[in-house]
């Protein structure tokens, strides 16, 4: 006898929606996503690893700037970590932040993951994934090196598109 | 505002809109679809993302595609072990 003749996703409850919300609960499965590919990542030893888990974290902070709430986003997801959201936020370091909670990431690392990302957010073509744009670019300390250059603060940085 | 869905989240939001429709018959597809998907959202079923153009589009989490591919070997374990 078959015992499930039909495949379906089944919603557990359905109400009428009059605006796309991004509601707390959209939030959380969200964030256990990110800290799914945060395990996975602690749990590889394979050299690409680093690429899934920042590619996660790129996508959804990608989506969220392309909408124009980026940082508000970041500040609802450390908050929903119960991590004290700083005042100024940086979303792609608030998402690794959160994501990796509760460990407690170098600074150092976050800010070199978060400039990478920020520089593929400005660069890379959609099309493209993080982890080829990244490698052809000469590995993740190059981009960084290259936000630092480009897109950073101080003399250096330029504004031109490479 | 036109979503974009990718194929396999096509096919089940037309299914629960399908449903949908059948409890609200007054009520836009648009409405009915938007729903579904927040709702697929929060269960983990959908994601949002970038597309190329720039436009936001929507498909399905890992998750979700991993339930698929389980349903589908149930599906094809059954029918192995059949008794017709």
């Amino acid at each position: 006898m078959l015992s499930s003749p039909t495949f379906s996703p089944g919603l557990t409850r359905f109400r009428l929606r009059p605006k796309m919300e991004y509601s707390n609960e959209a939030l959380d499965e969200d964030l256990t996503r990110l800290t799914g590919a945060w395990a996975a990542l602690q749990s590889s030893r394979a050299r690409d690893s680093v690429y899934e888990f920042l590619t996660v974290v790129f996508d959804l902070v990608d989506w969220w700037m392309s909408d124009g709430k980026a940082k508000g986003r970041a500040r609802r997801i450390l908050i929903r970590q119960g991590i004290k959201p700083p005042e100024v936020t940086e979303p792609f370091g608030a998402v690794i932040i959160a994501a990796a909670h509760p460990t407690i990431l170098d600074k150092r690392m976050i800010s070199k993951w978060s400039r990478v990302l920020r520089y593929a957010a400005r660069y890379k073509d959609p099309a493209q994934s993080l982890g080829e744009f990244v490698k052809e670019r000469g590995g993740l300390n190059a981009c960084a090196a290259r936000y630092a250059r480009r897109l950073g603060r101080g003399p250096r940085a330029l504004v031109k598109k490479d | 505002m036109k979503f974009h869905l990718d194929k396999t989240l096509a096919l089940w939001a037309d299914v629960e809109v399908q449903m949908a429709k059948i409890h609200s018959p007054n009520v836009r597809r648009k409405i009915l679809l938007q729903s579904v998907l927040c709702e697929f959202e929060e269960q983990g079923l959908a994601m949002r993302y970038r597309r190329a153009n720039g436009t936001l589009g929507w498909k399905a989490t890992p998750k979700f595609s991993q339930h698929l591919s389980d349903a589908e070997l149930d599906a094809t374990d059954d029918l192995q072990h059949a008794d017709f």
